[in-house]
């Protein structure tokens, strides 16, 4: 799929007919892209806020494996959040992948956190966006946080989890 | 070398885009399709610039000592990377695609490099009628561009 971000395809070869219709697409929509990441901007401390108290009932005993753990996940998802809304107006889902979801998941390995914990986490952030941003927002947001989902839920389960 | 765009994607890592930065990208998408078809316009000339390339260069080649056309369809090829940088919207990209190469080829050759600044504007003015307003307006700022940097650029030596 040709993408903004990687226009460098371009160096050597005109684009194909499917390759100027998809970037004419995407262009055509970037008004609402726009608005969608002020909008985010605007709401994104709600919807940490919501999906923290979530995760804080589901999982009560994370501060008891990580120092801080609970202040750690206001700021991580935060920037995850950043991150996607990034991709979301750049539509571009590898980049996502190549930028933050790669050595995020290869982290959250490390801290022994499960496939389960990290559905829950990034499905109840999904929800809080759904909750918290217009219809219209949500839907451009929806496949980053999709996405999102399903790459950082794909670990293996820990030998001995800290949840 | 990346575009503008990719390179202030990949530095802007951990924190949003500024409104300055989300300015600059909805300009330059919004006005993208007009892009897409000035390279649109570029790529369907490549044959008769080849041509009209080679009727301008034949008789200079034996100016500038070469047997023959040295370079019509490679002349071509820059100006592809000219359609390049003016779909970025990047300026840079004209002096490292095109300007550089294209010094580099004069110098093997040993052709002055205004005489390939010459060819950019000689090429322009057959070609710019031959596109609708709104690509002309687009590429014009390449040729020139390429044009003035070429005449700049100081041979290595000198």
């Amino acid at each position: 799929m040709a993408t903004i971000t990687e226009l460098s395809r371009f160096r050597d070869r005109y684009p194909t007919a499917s390759e100027r219709d998809q970037l004419s697409s995407y262009a055509s929509n970037i008004g609402s892209r726009l608005l969608a990441v002020e909008e985010m901007g605007r709401i994104e401390a709600d919807i940490i806020d919501d999906m923290m108290t979530q995760m804080k009932r589901l999982y009560p005993n994370i501060p008891r494996f990580h120092t801080n753990g609970f202040e750690k996940g206001y700021q991580d998802n935060t920037i995850l959040l950043q991150y996607m809304t990034k991709c979301m107006l750049l539509d571009d889902v590898q980049f996502l992948d190549d930028q933050v979801l790669t050595w995020v998941r290869t982290l959250f390995k490390s801290f022994n956190f499960t496939p389960k914990f990290m559905r829950d986490n990034y499905t109840t952030l999904r929800e809080a966006v759904r909750r918290r941003a217009k219809p219209r927002t949500f839907a451009l947001m929806e496949p980053f946080l999709n996405h999102t989902i399903e790459y950082l839920s794909d670990i293996p389960e820990p030998v001995r989890p800290e949840v | 070398m990346n575009p503008w765009l990719t390179q202030l994607a990949h530095t802007t890592n951990g924190r949003p885009f500024t409104d300055a930065e989300l300015g600059r990208i909805g300009t330059y998408v919004e006005l993208f399709p007009d892009r897409l078809t000035a390279l649109k316009k570029l790529e369907e000339s490549q044959k008769w610039l080849v041509r009209h390339l080679a009727d301008y260069i034949a008789p200079k080649a034996i100016e500038w000592g070469l047997p023959k056309d040295p370079f019509s369809t490679d002349f071509v090829q820059f100006l592809a990377a000219l359609g390049y940088a003016m779909l970025c919207d990047d300026m840079a990209l004209v002096e490292h695609s095109v300007v550089q190469p294209c010094c580099d080829l004069a110098d093997a050759l040993e052709i002055p490099r205004e005489e390939i600044a010459l060819l950019f504007e000689t090429t322009w003015e057959a070609l710019s009628p031959r596109l609708d307003p709104r690509s002309a307006g687009l590429l014009d700022w390449y040729f020139q561009s390429a044009a003035n940097q070429l005449r700049s650029q100081v041979p290595v030596g000198v």
